[in-house]
């Protein structure tokens, strides 16, 4: 294939104490795609995802091994601060913090010690902008991010992830706690973001990943059942396994 | 971005993540520095207390002389020649043991009448008023004993034809115990009513119980290991209480006394007896009085954690429901308090019993501790 | 409309329906009222209680509650004073300047009932003129004595009137004391007294020791709680740590006190060059008693906060010491400020610990470095003594009461709100 490589991992396994929650798993994420992750519920495929900013840090007992490189780095040699800033992520759940709009997308700005006002509130403009949000709240952007509805929210939450111009946006579920309207202005934005990032989504709806992904992983106990383009996937299903997903025969 | 270049996030993470290890080892010391207060409480009350029997003192008349130690733990009476706390521990004892014949009862009902019986708002203003009663401090209950318990003790006692020294009295010092330790109980008696699963009590309820017979029979014993963390903590309040008690209790020397209308002492009450213009001998000995307050303390903590787990809430274990069908009929068997472990046998055993070679089984294991 | 709402919900055991339902037999049907009866009297008997508490310091103390009481010294001065040896009349004029009063033209003085704080009566000095006679007078020192104020009242008084001595007191009332005045020609014995038994030095010691005490006490307790909430790791050590400061609560004052008197007093003797027992020793011995409850209460509030603060700030290439201060602080504010509250209750409220490591001397003038006591222990110490003054215990507790339950009010208050702004995001 000719496209660019962002990620390649490599053998990579993955422990919660004695556990084995993934299972040697080697895949390559292409840039300025929408990747997909899917699969029954604790099959890994969250635990997957948090390991390309280092969020299984956080987590005790959890241990990683193989590698996963990125720009020929193995990432998990890389300081992890600055990893993510580089590679952004949106929760499940939208959690904006309690400060205001302006100061929930510059957060990750400031940290890093950008104090220009001027620049700040260009960054902040821009980022909303390119979630769909500036013309929602731009009269209100010293007004608390708590106020806006579920559906702004998440949206806020890709801003201030876009604020601080990563390469990579990880999305956990981003859409399961929504509604229907806001998950489609959700996905309409995932598919305009992917011009500008390379983009990696968990998701537990099947629809979901046929409407917007290019590429599927299907996990399952912890492997990497099969990788395809998405609609080759959804087709042609290579593996027993995910034909069985496919069909719904187990969810 | 223009200003933030990739080699300057690099520079500020690397800086960042060394902020980290400090601040994360600057505020593990400050928690090490927390969790050594108890420590250093415990060994320096301890070492101090068993001074006061291998340092010699000089008398009134210049005489060198020691405590013993037997005859602090076995004595009788609380004199200059010998301070003896053996009466002091057992009248403590006692009157803490008075004070929760009032304030166990009076606490668990308030506790159900505010969870169970009122509307939520007249509830609301009833644990408003209980925790405005924990939050009044010991002196003002001392104040209170004082001007309002003593002479309605003295009037009770007058009464029987009995004599006071003016209301001052181990009734005195057990009803203001009580009152200071119902707010403690009832307050958490409250939390643990209110996390009793709401299954249980409609069960109960469509089982034909009356609301009262679901709130004593089923609610209470879901809730019984929150109440014994009540009294634990009302007991404990109520054993380290030391002004109000000295101001009602008459400070004997000598016991003990199980008369009510008598005047008696607990451990706190001569430790803070005369501290104004206590020297030499008579000041040491109280932190000996300390060790033994701790003493008591942590036993009664045992002794109640103890009959805690013995008569844990049986909710919370696991049970094991057997259904089987035997000569056609179908039995039903629950067992109790059964942990899971024994589950094994207890199905093997039923099994040669019943002469039955299936059984379905059920396990029942909830946990609604918060 | 609420009340009709209340009605229907309360569970009366005597609604009619109860007592026709066949279902149940009479012995049950008694059994049951009886039980819901017993929980209704104890929970009035608990509330009667706090009433009667408010109702019995406020009745006994408000009388003796005044801003005298509050501002004036808890010490009695006492001057005796006389006139020279060589005095002797001219023919000066008084001007008075206050209306009324019972006055004495001759010596250029006026007096005025009032009472005690016990309410017995007195006679206070009401003015004395800038050339009176009396600021003329020596006191034992043979120092001329012109500090006169309208707080000194008249204890004793020694006249000569012609060739008598007349002795009057404050119990005789200042008409009689003014006109003995008028006829007498020479005052060869007047003591002059303070009222005292104020709480000035008490009320200062008390807000001394609650302002040092969280001063020490805040950021320990509050760093603690946030190395046990975002930065500890869940091993046998955090658990003990835990623990250990769990156990602290539940030791009882009593014992900090001594710690105070064992530790912090000598420490303070030989750092701070302090002789015994003072505020900054009472400080530290509140300030270890009262680390456990800022730490539970800091935790509890960090924890209530919504998991993913922390994940999503870290994502966002913040480090752990940028999330800590700059979003998990700032939310668990309500907290930490509940924990300060409870604190300033329990400060004003303890008596026992400060027995021991403060002392029992009521003082006037405070240093943070001498012996003071705090309100608290300023009750216990009138209550211990022969003759218990009542009035001025219910009138101090007034004001420990007040605080007490109004800060309790204020916690209820923000904790509600807490709940309520964290209940979506959680």
């Amino acid at each position: 294939m000719s496209e660019e490589i962002v990620f390649s991992v490599h053998n990579l396994n993955l422990y919660y104490g004695d556990k084995k929650a993934l299972n040697d798993i080697s895949l390559d994420i292409y840039k300025n795609k929408v990747t997909a992750f899917i699969g029954p519920s604790g099959c890994g495929k969250s635990t997957f995802l948090r390991c390309f900013n280092r969020m299984n840090d956080l987590i005790e007992h959890c241990k990683v091994e193989g590698e996963i490189l990125y720009k020929d780095k193995n990432i998990l040699e890389v300081n992890p601060i600055f990893l993510r800033t580089r590679v952004g992520m949106v929760f499940q759940q939208p959690n904006p913090f309690p400060m205001s709009i302006y100061n929930n997308v510059v957060y990750g700005l400031k940290c890093q010690g950008l104090r220009n006002k001027k620049e700040l509130m260009e960054i902040c403009i821009d980022s909303l902008e390119k979630s769909a949000l500036l013309n929602e709240v731009k009269d209100r952007l010293k007004d608390n991010a708590l106020a806006l509805s579920g559906g702004q929210q998440q949206r806020l939450c890709i801003a201030r992830c876009i604020a601080l111009s990563p390469e990579v946006i990880l999305m956990d579920e981003p859409t399961s706690a929504l509604d229907p309207i806001a998950t489609s202005k959700i996905e309409e934005l995932i598919r305009e973001l992917k011009k500008d990032y390379t983009i990696i989504i968990v998701t537990h709806n099947m629809q979901q990943a046929t409407r917007i992904s290019d590429y599927t992983a299907f996990f399952m106990l912890g492997d990497l059942v099969e990788y395809a383009p998405t609609e080759e996937f959804f087709s042609h299903p290579k593996d027993k396994r995910s034909d069985d997903y496919i069909s719904g025969k187990f969810s | 971005m223009k200003e933030l270049s990739e080699e300057l996030i690099i520079k500020h993470s690397k800086r960042k993540s060394i902020i980290d290890k400090i601040t994360g080892f600057f505020f593990l010391f400050v928690a090490l520095i927390c969790a050594c207060i108890i420590v250093f409480t415990i060994v320096f009350i301890i070492v101090k207390g068993i001074s006061a029997f291998t340092n010699t003192y000089i008398d009134s008349n210049g005489n060198p002389y020691k405590q013993s130690f037997w005859g602090f733990i076995s004595g009788m009476s609380y004199t200059v020649t010998n301070y003896g706390a053996l009466f002091l521990l057992i009248n403590t004892i006692y009157i803490v043991f008075l004070s929760s014949i009032i304030s166990i009862p009076v606490s668990i009902l308030t506790a159900i009448f505010i969870v169970r019986i009122a509307p939520k708002s007249i509830g609301a203003i009833f644990q408003t008023g209980i925790e405005m009663l924990a939050s009044i401090p010991s002196v003002i209950f001392g104040l209170f004993g004082m001007g309002v318990i003593c002479p309605f003790v003295n009037d009770i006692a007058t009464s029987f034809g009995l004599q006071t020294s003016g209301g001052l009295s181990v009734l005195s010092g057990a009803i203001v115990l009580a009152l200071m330790s119902i707010p403690t109980i009832t307050l958490i008696t409250i939390t643990s009513i209110k996390s009793v699963s709401n299954s249980y009590i409609q069960g109960s309820l469509a089982l034909g119980a009356t609301n009262s017979e679901t709130n004593f029979r089923v609610v209470l014993k879901g809730a019984i290991s929150g109440i014994i963390s009540g009294i634990i903590l009302g007991l404990g309040r109520a054993l380290g209480e030391a002004t109000a008690v000295s101001l009602v209790i008459g400070n004997s020397f000598a016991g003990p006394n199980f008369n009510p209308f008598g005047i008696g002492s607990t451990l706190t009450s001569t430790m803070m007896q005369g501290i104004g213009e206590s020297v030499g001998l008579n000041y040491d000995i109280r932190f000996s009085l300390g060790i033994l307050l701790m003493f008591v303390i942590v036993l009664v903590n045992l002794i109640l954690n103890y009959v805690k787990n013995k008569i844990t809430n049986p909710y919370k274990k696991s049970g094991v429901l057997l259904t089987f069908c035997k000569n056609g009929v179908i039995y039903i068997k629950a067992y109790f308090n059964k942990s899971k472990d024994n589950k094994d046998e207890i199905l093997d055993k039923d099994k040669e019993e019943n002469n039955i070679s299936k059984i379905e089984n059920k396990e029942d294991r909830k946990d609604e501790n918060r | 409309m609420k009340i009709g709402k209340l009605n229907l919900n309360f569970k009366n055991p005597f609604k009619k329906e109860n007592f026709i339902n066949e279902g149940m037999s009479r012995k049950r049907l008694l059994k049951d009222i009886l039980r819901n009866l017993s929980t209704v009297i104890f929970a009035l008997f608990c509330l009667f209680i706090l009433v009667y508490i408010i109702v019995y310091i406020f009745t006994n103390g408000s009388r003796t509650l005044s801003w005298d009481f509050i501002s004036g010294n808890y010490q009695e001065t006492s001057v005796s004073v006389r006139a020279p040896d060589d005095f002797s009349f001219d023919d000066r004029t008084f001007e008075f300047t206050k209306e009324g009063g019972y006055r004495s033209e001759k010596w250029g003085i006026s007096f005025i009932d009032g009472e005690d704080h016990s309410g017995n009566p007195t006679v206070f000095i009401y003015e004395v003129c800038d050339n009176s006679y009396f600021n003329e007078f020596i006191d034992s020192q043979n120092n001329v004595y012109t500090s006169y104020s309208s707080e000194e009242y008249v204890a004793n008084i020694n006249l000569i009137v012609g060739d008598s001595l007349e002795l009057l007191s404050d119990n005789d009332g200042a008409s009689k004391i003014a006109s003995t005045l008028d006829e007498a020609s020479d005052v060869t014995f007047l003591n002059i007294k303070t009222l005292g038994r104020g709480i000035r030095g008490s009320l200062i010691t008390t807000l001394y020791l609650i302002l040092i005490t969280l001063i020490i006490a805040v950021p320990i307790g509050v760093c603690a709680a946030i190395y046990l909430s975002l930065f500890a790791k869940k091993n046998k050590i955090t658990s003990l740590i835990r623990s250990l400061i769990d156990m602290t609560s539940a030791i009882p004052s009593i014992i900090f006190g001594f710690i105070g008197a064992l530790v912090f007093i000598p420490f303070m003797n030989a750092v701070g060059g302090t002789s015994g027992g003072s505020i900054l020793s009472g400080s530290l011995t509140l300030a270890i008693m009262l680390i456990p409850t800022i730490v539970k209460n800091t935790e509890e509030s960090i924890i209530a906060l919504p998991k993913g603060y922390m994940d999503s700030s870290l994502a966002l290439g913040a480090s752990r010491t940028e999330t800590v201060f700059k979003v998990m602080l700032p939310n668990a504010l309500p907290g930490i400020i509940t924990a300060i509250i409870l604190s300033i209750g329990r400060i004003i409220g303890e008596s026992a610990a400060l027995v021991f490591a403060i002392g029992v001397s009521i003082q006037d003038s405070i240093r943070l470095t001498g012996s003071s006591t705090s309100l608290a222990v300023h009750i216990w110490s009138i209550l211990g003594s022969e003759n218990p003054d009542y009035d001025s215990a219910c009138a101090i507790s007034i004001i420990i009461l007040v605080i007490v339950l109004v800060l309790c009010l204020i916690t209820k208050l923000i904790s509600y709100r807490f709940n309520k702004k964290f209940k979506g995001a959680r």
